[in-house]
């Protein structure tokens, strides 16, 4: 005989009841129990220590003391529970025989960190029968220094006594450290570094006012700004010889890249070659000497024609321009590819009838405006000008007080090149 | 239909205009501010001394410079020095001095007016007894010296020398013509001329008359759109005389040739018909120097050029050959004076900045 148990439907209810409450448990513990999962594993990354001992004073070659220096350190760690964990040796630090936080900081942020979440850094010195230890802690997950102690001792016949009080004086602060007190949060919205890139291979960088380094290798990084993220910074950098750049660029990110545009050598010396329509048979020199790099200068020039006799009873006239000007650059700044200068100064060309013993013709003048185009291609350029000029007419002339042009109207049209120094 | 234009007919269309633009181009480019004449540089005279001698005081000296010529006397350089005529106390002086030169530039004279009252100017001209007209004194042509003074007709314009006529009717006397606007007028549209005679040692106003330039029906309105008379040259082959005349309005230079026999008989009736028949018009705006010889007239304008035309020595007038043109010069105080007879061509500049008088020796 077969019996057929039937369930009561408010028991099926109740088991149904039952098994989501203890699926909704099951997934309330996991919740709760993740974040604690977190706090243990950062609490556990917090007892692993990486040491760092180093002498202060790199010329003194002294193994054992720093053996024994980690020897102790390491003990004193592990009696405090605390796991050390295995690293490379820091590069040398700076020869100083004062123990600086700031030439030490740098050391240890360049350590690689082995998942330790605290470098612990001892850099000794024996110097007058003292020993002195600077203690760091560093957190390398935010590279900051927690905190430190500077320990002395006096030097006994062994090195172990010095030590021993050293790493005495070091415990309480592990102790401390392990107590929490001790304790960085990676900032928010600072900018953490800057890298410089461009500008000129030794150029000095300033930020604002302060020199924060030179560049070499083509960039400079500047750690530890500290500036808020967005934050518009005034970057000067100079070179001797060279145009200042003085500009405002952005910190848009925590570790920010300034691009400089390339330094401009400054121009303080120039030689030209022109040729002008309306003295064409002929060919000029120029030079020019910049009181103001690139801005103002003193120009001084010289052009030769000759002017073949028309006919068989008519000599050569030759031509010697010479004239002594000064000049500024009024549109557009070096950089420009197209630049406009103006100048003034006085003249004279002296006609020379070949052959012919007696007075030569001389056109002093005045040059007004001299307005020049410039096709500025670097450390030589391309230019053009009216040659405005003012003939005064005085002494032995040919051409009176007049405005220098040909009967067509126009004024003489320099042409020329030059190349800059 | 439609018609297209083939690219290889344009083609040499195009050259043409690329080469008649590079040309073009070139010679505006070429050319330079500096005169042309400037070669031909021949003697250099530093006249400061002398003009200091004649005036040393406050004011500006103008400066007017003439070659008076014939085919059998030496030429001559004049150069009139007007200092100025203000005088504090005594009211108008005339102090123009005129320097005489020959054309190698010697200097013969320094000559002063004969009386307080006379002056020197327009007309330029020698006389057919070897001396010279200038203004209404006569210089003689050896060393000029004042010689005597004639009655002043106010009459400015330039002069011809005529030693005789060579087709009748025959003129007993030789003489000199000048011709001239009437006084105080800056253009019009007749010449006043006058006839001089030298009998002995005297001069003598023989005739003179009006010329018209156009006939009186057929005249602009307009006194502006007058003439100016400039130069005028002889020509002895056949006894005509070539004017140049400057129209300021339009602005033009024309030239007309005519009978002198038929002047002084009183058969010319004017030089031209109409406004549009000169034989000889080219487009100049008022030139500063002008000199007609029987061969063409050189032309000084204003924007610098100097411009030289040749045109028929003799019979009807009318321009032959290209214009012959060289840079020459634009300052406005500065005169020139052109010397062409026979070997001797030549041209005069002078220079009151530097009061240095040069030669030059022939460019046209």
């Amino acid at each position: 005989m077969m019996v057929a148990r039937v369930m009561h439907p408010r028991t099926h209810r109740s088991q149904r009841l039952l098994r989501t409450t203890a699926t909704l448990l099951v997934l309330l513990l996991i919740a709760i129990a993740a974040p604690l999962g977190a706090q243990t594993a950062a609490a556990e990354q917090r007892r692993r220590v990486l040491v760092v001992v180093a002498p202060l004073d790199e010329t003194v070659a002294d193994s054992v003391t720093s053996r024994i220096l980690r020897t102790g350190i390491e003990q004193m760690l592990e009696r405090n529970g605390m796991t050390v964990v295995a690293g490379a040796e820091p590069a040398a630090v700076a020869p100083s025989r004062v123990p600086s936080e700031r030439r030490m900081t740098p050391i240890l942020g360049s350590v690689e960190g082995h998942g330790a979440g605290l470098i612990l850094g001892a850099f000794f010195l024996n110097a007058d029968e003292q020993f002195f230890v600077q203690f760091v802690l560093y957190d390398p997950t935010v590279n900051v220094p927690l905190g430190g102690v500077l320990a002395r001792a006096r030097q006994g016949l062994t090195v172990f006594a010095g030590v021993e009080t050293a790493v005495a004086d070091l415990e309480p602060v592990v102790e401390r450290y392990l107590a929490g007190e001790y304790f960085a949060e990676e900032p928010e919205g600072l900018v953490e570094s800057v890298l410089v890139r461009g500008g000129s291979e030794s150029a000095d960088v300033f930020f604002i006012d302060r020199r924060v380094g030179r560049i070499a290798g083509g960039t400079l990084l500047v750690p530890f700004v500290q500036y808020e993220i967005g934050t518009s910074l005034r970057v000067l950098a100079e070179k001797p010889g060279y145009h200042r750049i003085d500009d405002i660029f952005p910190l848009p990110a925590r570790e920010s890249v300034i691009e400089l545009p390339p330094m401009v050598r400054q121009t303080r010396f120039d030689l030209g070659l022109r040729w002008t329509f309306g003295m064409a048979p002929g060919v000029g020199i120029a030079a020019r000497v910049h009181i103001v790099p690139d801005t103002l200068f003193v120009s001084l020039e010289h052009y030769r024609m000759i002017q073949p006799g028309p006919s068989s009873d008519a000599r050569d006239v030759q031509f010697f321009d010479y004239n002594l000007g000064v000049g500024r650059y009024i549109l557009f700044d070096y950089r420009s590819r197209v630049r406009l200068h103006v100048g003034t100064g006085i003249g004279v060309t002296v006609s020379d009838v070949v052959g012919l013993d007696g007075r030569d013709y001389h056109d002093w003048y005045v040059m007004v405006g001299e307005p020049t185009v410039e096709l500025n291609l670097g450390r030589s350029s391309l230019f053009l000008r009216p040659d405005l000029r003012y003939t005064l007419g005085t002494g032995y002339n040919t051409l009176g007080r007049l405005w220098m042009r040909t009967p067509y109207g126009l004024p003489p049209i320099s042409a020329g090149a030059r190349v800059s120094w | 239909m439609v018609i297209q234009s083939s690219p290889r007919r344009a083609r040499p269309v195009v050259v043409a205009l690329l080469t008649l633009f590079a040309v073009t181009a070139c010679d505006v480019l070429l050319t330079t501010p500096f005169p042309d004449f400037l070669g031909y540089t021949d003697i250099t005279l530093d006249l400061g001394g002398r003009i200091d001698a004649i005036w040393s005081g406050a004011g500006s000296i103008d400066y007017r410079m003439e070659v008076v010529v014939t085919e059998t006397d030496d030429p001559r350089l004049l150069l009139l020095v007007e200092p100025p005529t203000e005088s504090g106390s005594s009211g108008f002086q005339y102090r123009g001095r005129l320097l005489v030169f020959d054309a190698d530039l010697n200097l013969l004279n320094t000559t002063a007016p004969l009386t307080e009252i006379d002056t020197f100017g327009r007309p330029f001209v020698f006389g057919p007894d070897g001396n010279i007209l200038v203004g209404n004194t006569i210089l003689d042509g050896n060393d000029g010296s004042a010689v005597e003074t004639l009655p002043f007709l106010g009459l400015e314009g330039p002069g011809v020398t005529v030693l005789g006529f060579t087709s009748p009717p025959a003129q007993p006397d030789p003489s000199a013509v000048v011709f001239s606007l009437p006084a105080g007028e800056f253009t019009g549209f007749d010449l006043e001329w006058v006839r001089y005679s030298v009998p002995i040692d005297e001069w003598l106003q023989l005739a003179d008359g009006i010329l018209p330039i156009l006939p009186p029906g057929n005249r602009p309105s307009s006194a502006a759109d007058g003439f100016q008379v400039l130069s005028a040259a002889f020509h002895a082959t056949d006894d005509q005389v070539t004017l140049l005349l400057s129209q300021p309005s339009v602005p033009r230079v024309v030239a007309v040739r005519f009978s002198l026999p038929a002047l002084l008989d009183g058969t010319l009736g004017e030089l031209v018909p109409s406004m549009g028949a000169f034989p000889v018009s080219i487009d100049a705006d008022r030139p500063l120097d002008t000199h007609t010889t029987m061969d063409g007239f050189l032309l000084r304008r204003r924007d610098g050029w100097f411009d030289y035309y040749r045109w028929t020595p003799s019979g009807p007038l009318e321009l032959v050959g290209s214009r012959q043109r060289i840079v020459g010069d634009r300052s406005f105080n500065r005169t020139f004076a052109f010397l062409a007879s026979g070997g001797q061509q030549y041209m005069y500049r002078f220079d009151p900045a530097s009061r240095i008088l040069t030669r030059y020796r022939r460019w046209w």
